[in-house]
């Protein structure tokens, strides 16, 4: 991708969120909420990853010939089953550094799963719907969370100062993200980002 | 057969779990249409008219299809499409049906391979089920002469990279059949209609002993073109690249040449040499609308030599369009279009004037109605010059409006 003009705007608001109670928005240029970013927090001093955090039930289904969800944070060393939850068979696979894999065609009511050990992007696709395409951020904080449709996360941070990042397969940055140091970890943050279009699907079968 | 084999036989593998005859591997759907056209006589029933209907009311059964696609193995899948269409000259016959590869990609590089009989990746609006136009239900003058004329026997092979940021892709085919390509828009002219060829199609020229068809070849002409024949064993190819940059735009540009000998003739088919070449591009305006634009300019002759490097039949054919798409809220979709197209004619007009001229805007609205259940109404305006149609008594410019109700009800 190729590095642009990024629009960066830091807005302090001053809503009254309890102590450790971290607000973030993300908004496009136009001021559009951006939904299916993640939002990463890492402490200067640096986090340990809680047992507890990477044995969560994390789940990349694939439902009506589309993954679901689009985007899916997990911490590192989690495992992820991908369940077919259609009528016609998938063929899961990726070819990104961090996780090559592929699990041939399962059909319904079947599941894979996958344990992803190093932090970064994993794109998938299935070989059979080339229109199925989602994202699996593997992230080595245990602070995080992806935007919902009014492009919000809300984060529970311990005090400290850190840096907080914000990552979308679609952005316009190096390595599709953002970060910046702040050093008050409750109130709100805004991000303004500059996300493409999908490219348009038109002819494609 | 031995491609087959070998492709089937490369990418085997006891892990996968293939589906033959599954339930899952078919879909069908009945597309129930009602029309209404003013003017003319349909190019369907011997006449000159541009539409799918002409000068009528009708009912039809629009398409009833059958599509399965087995997946013989892993990365080896199947695709054959039975059509059903009650207006057509041949009601019944098999459209696509091709074995298709495609490796794993591995890396950001990926290619796939497909043999058997399919209709070249031309149509940037052939993109629904079955080779359905899925935004409006009358495709473009250019996607409709596909659908008629451009059907093909062949390999292709496809190949796409991400190269600094910037997806290119490139397709080329080799084929046999499609022989005839040229010869109902040579004679014919341009059209806007969804019925699409299949194996065994007859597509009716102009009915009459003062048609140019006839006033050349008489009876070494049969009345049907048949877009599915080889009539002078020559192979044809096409070639195709893609480029997508990292941005809501993607252009496409291809040439195609059955490389047909225009002195072959077998069954009263004579061989027709067709070349052309054609642009497209697609632009996400945003999440809802889209722009999509194809133009298209070729030739095609057929006959004896006549002086000068042109053949008895000789013409240059072009023709563009612009399609604006919005999806809406309901999952129903609006679409407007605007065509144009031309013919010009270069040997024997005084017998044989295939020059024309015309343009065309189509609305349509589609909308889902249930899961199994979609409805679609269009409204369309045609205007063309072509002098041949003194040939019917008719004055060469002639316009034409078709409204269509669609229920389309599938699995």
């Amino acid at each position: 991708m190729k590095p642009s003009l990024l629009i960066f705007s830091l807005l302090l608001t001053a809503t009254s969120a309890a102590a450790g109670d971290l607000a973030t928005i993300v908004t496009d240029t136009a001021g559009k909420p951006v939904p299916n970013a993640v939002v990463t927090f890492t402490p200067d001093s640096g986090a340990s990853m809680p047992a507890a955090e990477k044995s969560k039930a994390f789940v990349m289904a694939q439902k009506n010939v589309q993954f679901v969800p689009y985007v899916l944070a997990v911490p590192a060393g989690t495992t992820v089953a991908f369940p077919n939850e259609d009528r016609v068979n998938h063929h899961v696979y990726s070819f990104s550094p961090i996780a090559k894999f592929q699990f041939p065609l399962y059909g319904k009511g079947k599941s894979r799963s996958m344990t992803f050990t190093q932090p970064g992007t994993v794109a998938l696709g299935c070989n059979i719907h080339d229109s199925m395409a989602a994202y699996i951020r593997v992230v080595s904080t245990p602070y995080y969370a992806t935007t919902d449709g009014a492009g919000r996360v809300m984060l529970k941070l311990p005090d400290t100062a850190g840096s907080l990042a914000v990552w979308h397969p679609n952005m316009d940055a190096p390595d599709h993200q953002i970060a910046r140091s702040i050093a008050k970890t409750s109130g709100s943050q805004a991000f303004s980002v500059k996300v493409h279009l999908p490219a348009p699907t038109a002819g494609q079968y | 057969m031995l491609l087959l084999v070998g492709m089937v036989a490369a990418s085997a593998s006891a892990r996968a779990e293939t589906q033959l005859f599954d339930p899952a591997t078919y879909t069908a759907w009945a597309d129930l249409r009602l029309a209404y056209a003013d003017g003319e006589r349909g190019w369907l029933d011997g006449g000159f008219g541009k539409l799918r209907h002409g000068g009528e009311a009708a009912a039809d059964i629009a398409q009833v299809a059958v599509l399965w696609k087995p997946q013989l193995t892993d990365t080896v899948s199947g695709y054959a499409l039975l059509q059903g269409v009650s207006d057509a000259a041949v009601p019944v016959g098999v459209e696509e049906a091709y074995v298709q590869w495609r490796p794993v990609p591995r890396s950001d590089f990926r290619y796939s391979l497909r043999a058997g009989q399919m209709f070249p990746p031309i149509s940037m609006e052939h993109d629904g089920t079955g080779w359905t136009v899925p935004r409006t239900l009358t495709p473009s003058a250019i996607n409709s002469w596909i659908g008629e004329e451009v059907l093909v026997r062949g390999v292709e092979i496809s190949g796409q990279a991400n190269i600094w940021g910037q997806g290119v892709g490139l397709t080329l085919g080799g084929f046999t059949r499609d022989d005839t390509a040229g010869t109902i828009l040579s004679w014919r002219g341009w059209s806007l209609h969804d019925i699409s060829s299949a194996d065994n199609t007859g597509l009716p020229l102009p009915d009459g002993q003062k048609q140019g068809w006839y006033q050349l070849f008489k009876t070494n002409q049969a009345a049907q073109s048949r877009p599915m024949v080889e009539v002078d064993g020559r192979l044809g190819y096409y070639a195709r690249i893609d480029w997508r940059p990292p941005a809501p735009f993607a252009i496409n540009i291809e040439v195609y040449d059955n490389q047909g000998d225009p002195m072959a003739l077998r069954n009263r088919q004579w061989g027709w040499a067709t070349r052309f070449y054609n642009v497209g591009a697609a632009y996400r305006l945003n999440a809802q609308d889209e722009l999509l634009t194809q133009y298209m300019a070729g030739h095609t002759a057929t006959g004896w030599p006549v002086g000068q490097g042109r053949h008895v039949v000789d013409v240059d054919f072009e023709s563009a369009y612009m399609l604006w798409s919005r999806r809406l809220t309901s999952g129903g979709r609006l679409s407007a279009r605007f065509d144009w197209f031309g013919v010009r004619d270069y040997s024997r007009r005084a017998v044989d004037d295939n020059s024309e001229t015309g343009y065309s805007a189509t609305f349509a609205w589609m909308r889902p109605l249930s899961d199994h259940m979609d409805c679609g109404l269009e409204a369309l305006h045609v205007v063309s010059d072509r002098p041949a149609r003194m040939t019917h008594d008719l004055l060469s410019k002639q316009a034409q409006t078709q409204v269509q109700l669609a229920l389309k009800l599938h699995l």
